[in-house]
């Protein structure tokens, strides 16, 4: 434990320097307002600021770059519960009690437990970092293929159960989901699938343009129909902007269960934190008295994935900082930063180079806490948004998603691929269909298949392996369960039912 | 059809150049160059190595050349969606774009490719190569790669290798080394060397061929074993490993190149004036030590050898697709 507060103590003589607290500073600050603006995502801004840093030193750059990462966790929320467009992968469930929390007039509390929320997982997940990262760095690497592929399905089968109505239209959104997954180059052959000899298909449909235009523009198609639900939106009062003593009751213990999930899933590469936000609301709905509740606008299903996939975006950190893997795109990203610099974190950084281990650690609290204080003040400023006429808001908000689309790859295609699904999600929308759980079947559907396919490959065709391996089991035995569950508690439920309307 | 078009009015448009260039003194021309901005197209996302590479040329290209160096991003398809832009663009000398590895094998594993990395590009000079390196987990009973291919001539089909993904430069690497070493494994693909090494670290599977700059941590941490570099020789910054070479598989040597090409039928005085400013910039001390960073060797070739060797290699990669059956069609 002494070592740890010496640790500590060198983390934060390093990010507290006047310059460090600048620059983490002007990270968050970035990573928020690009959180906020639809489709420009962390990963295109970092990229664009990585030659920036070139003349500032390597700590001081990856505290910038790493700010944004995180403070554009924190960002994503708000387009996600102001406007129902995720700004990011792990926004996505956000959208479903935030945004109708929103409608009812209760834009600011979702705002400021989300702000809030992020703030605890981020403290504790700053916590975890320094003192269990090596050990959780050795657990991420007793995932295999095997394991992969059955805590990908065990999240597909999750996704069925997001739909508030009917779990039957739920799971024909994951299973379209999946099919659009299948666009692109494929991973162990390398066989194009639906491509039609399109180059930008190779690659697969972009999420960007899927979810701005399922979620994003397929609301403004929409409201331009409903104009109730403005009136909805201005009647209310903009007085209650913070959580009420009543919603922090409520939170707490979620905000304390996303954090440790959202820790432990973003240690995983891939769709860590996506998981991690899926993976609390689903526990949040089966640990609540009133399951059927969410989705109309209950604060639980805010608090919960928001401080999950912030704790997620922390330990994304531990398999590149103890191991030197990088274990997503942004993690990548921050490697690039430093070998500018000549530096390359690797297993032997936190002896070899402990100002860059703890620095980077002790500048996320920091910066957690300028996040809040930056948030906290702009959430007034936000709900002000929803009172801009909609003549004027919305055409904004689709200039954005659009501007947004183009900007990944530079590439026009990506804007009519956006429009496309704008008017696809509007259909869907019609017929009462969802879009959260196509997106994440998106999102998790080649992960699922990739692993899967690794592990047969491994095993040479044998499917046992699944069932072979302890970790492996369990996930599949959580997803036996959810699925059986529901039910056999139908068809309890059911039989004197049937037997009532044989009476007469 | 529609190629063949692209193809006649390519040909055309150089033949108009090339007019051009006879009626106006190519001297006007090659000191006017450039007047304007230059367009340089890099065919993956940015924050990689051959993204920063590319920024590393385009640094000093407003000092040298009078104009700035403008990096665009083309991600997609393999490189292949960037280098379709450089070859349908307009020769000038503004368009110009990186000549990796990539332009090889795509030409070696997809034969509808909608251009032609020898016909539609003009090759102007080679930039550097990275090595790869086999690693295997620092408690492998296979610690050296006379072991390694030992158990693997008793054992066909029980080992496995993971790569970057199919089709990528280190999963030919992969081929290339069963074939020159007699050896059967079987392929397990990532996304990306880094999944790729993790899994190796975790046991899952028993080796992996990486980028030296995706392992060299783990190394020197003492997580993995590397085997041999795919070099001609050893890697003068890390003298410990072997190469495939002094192994006895000469054949072997494979590496990730790099260059700068353009659009056919390019004027020779820009040809020229590009290739000398980036033989400038890779031999410059500075640049030099951020190459070292990057764990690669300047190795600039002129345009025609730069051609050649282009040449070569898509010999190389056709076979080794041919081979292990790499098709992208």
């Amino acid at each position: 434990m002494g070592d740890l507060f010496a640790n500590l103590y060198t983390g934060f003589m390093v990010s507290l320097s006047l310059t460090n607290i600048f620059y983490c500073f002007l990270g968050v600050f970035t990573g928020t307002l690009i959180g906020v603006l639809p489709g420009i995502g962390p990963v295109a801004t970092i990229s664009i600021l990585i030659p920036s840093t070139f003349h500032l030193s390597p700590i001081t750059g990856v505290i910038m770059l790493a700010g944004i990462y995180y403070g554009a966790q924190y960002g994503g929320s708000t387009t996600s519960i102001l406007l129902r467009i995720p700004g990011e992968t792990s926004s996505v469930i956000t959208c479903l009690d935030g945004y109708e929390m929103a409608r009812q007039g209760r834009a600011g509390p979702a705002l400021g437990i989300a702000a809030f929320g992020s703030f605890i997982a981020g403290t504790l997940g700053t916590f975890g970092l320094a003192v269990v990262a090596p050990p959780l760095a050795g657990w991420a690497l007793k995932f295999g293929a095997a394991e992969y592929a059955s805590l990908m399905l065990l999240g597909l089968i999750t996704a069925t159960f997001l739909g508030q109505k009917s779990m039957l239209k739920s799971l024909a959104m994951v299973m379209l989901g999946l099919v659009l997954s299948l666009v692109g180059r494929e991973t162990i052959t390398g066989f194009p699938r639906f491509t039609y000899g399109v180059y930008e298909l190779e690659d697969g449909l972009g999420f960007i343009p899927i979810i701005m235009g399922l979620f994003g523009i397929s609301e403004v198609f929409l409201n331009l129909e409903e104009a109730m639900s403005r009136v909805i939106l201005t009647r209310s009062k903009i007085a209650d902007l913070l959580p009420s003593l009543q919603d922090w009751g409520r939170s707490i213990f979620p905000i304390l269960r996303g954090s440790v999930v959202g820790f432990l899933l973003g240690i995983l590469p891939g769709g860590g934190a996506t998981l991690a936000s899926l993976a609390s609301y689903t526990m949040e709905k089966k640990i609540s008295k009133t399951p059927n509740r969410f989705g109309s606008g209950m604060i639980e299903g805010v608090a919960g994935p928001e401080a999950a996939n912030n704790a997620g975006a922390q330990g994304a950190f531990i398999p590149l900082l103890c191991l030197g893997i990088p274990c997503n795109v942004i993690m990548a990203l921050l490697i690039g930063a430093l070998m500018i610099h000549g530096v390359q974190p690797g297993p032997l950084t936190m002896t070899k180079n402990p100002e860059l281990f703890w620095g980077t650690i002790t500048s996320m609290y920091a910066g957690n806490l300028l996040l809040l204080i930056l948030n906290l003040p702009l959430i007034g400023l936000w709900v002000r948004i929803l009172k801009v006429p909609y003549g004027i808001l919305y055409p904004l908000v689709l200039v954005f998603c659009i501007i947004g689309a183009f900007s990944l790859n530079n590439s026009i295609f990506e804007i009519y691929l956006t429009i496309f699904f704008g008017l696809v999600g509007y259909v869907m929308r019609k017929v009462d269909y969802e879009p959260a759980p196509l997106a994440l079947a998106f999102v998790l559907g080649p992960l699922f298949e990739d692993a899967l396919r690794q592990a047969l490959v491994i095993s040479r065709g044998d499917f046992r392996i699944f069932v072979q391996r302890p970790l492996s089991l369990v996930f599949l035995l959580a997803g036996l369960g959810l699925i059986t569950f529901p039910l056999i508690s139908r068809l309890t439920k059911r039989v004197p039912r049937i037997v009532e309307i044989r009476k007469p | 059809m529609s190629r063949r078009d692209i193809v006649l009015g390519i040909s055309l448009m150089t033949f108009l150049v090339l007019s051009f260039g006879l009626v106006t003194p190519p001297k006007a021309l090659a000191s006017d160059y450039p007047n304007k901005a230059i367009q340089f197209i890099v065919q993956y996302a940015p924050g990689g190595v051959l993204d920063l590479g590319a920024r590393l040329i385009a640094a000093g290209s407003a000092e040298s050349l009078g104009q700035p160096m403008v990096i665009l991003n083309k991600p997609g398809a393999g490189g292949a969606l960037g280098t379709d832009f450089i070859a349908k663009a307009k020769p000038d000398g503004y368009t110009l774009g990186l000549g990796p590895v990539s332009l090889a094998i795509l030409k070696a594993i997809n034969p509808t490719l909608s251009f032609d990395p020898v016909k539609d590009l003009t090759p102007i000079c080679r930039l550097s190569m990275g090595s790869n390196v086999m690693v295997v987990r620092s408690d492998s009973p296979l610690n050296t790669l006379d072991k390694l291919i030992d158990y693997a001539r008793k054992n066909p089909g029980k080992l496995n290798y993971g790569s970057s993904g199919v089709g990528g430069s280190l999963h030919f690497a992969g081929e290339l080394f069963q074939r020159e070493a007699g050896i059967q494994m079987v392929h397990v693909p990532y996304k990306g060397g880094a999944p790729a090494l993790m899994a190796l670290l975790g046991g899952h599977i028993d080796l992996t061929f990486n980028n030296l700059q995706e392992a060299v941590e783990q190394i020197k941490g003492g997580k993995v074993i590397p085997l041999a570099v795919t070099l001609p020789e050893r890697y003068p910054e890390l003298p410990q490993i072997p190469s495939v070479a002094e192994k006895g598989y000469p054949k072997a040597v494979i590496t990730s190149w790099t260059g700068v090409v353009g659009p056919a039928g390019l004027p020779k005085p820009v040809v020229d004036k590009i290739s000398a400013y980036c033989q400038k910039v890779v031999s410059h001390p500075n640049i030099l030590k951020k190459l070292k960073e990057f764990w690669v060797t300047p190795a600039y070739l002129g345009p025609e050898e730069y051609g050649r060797f282009i040449g070569s290699e898509i010999e190389l990669y056709k076979d080794l697709a041919k081979r292990a059956n790499i098709k992208a069609e």
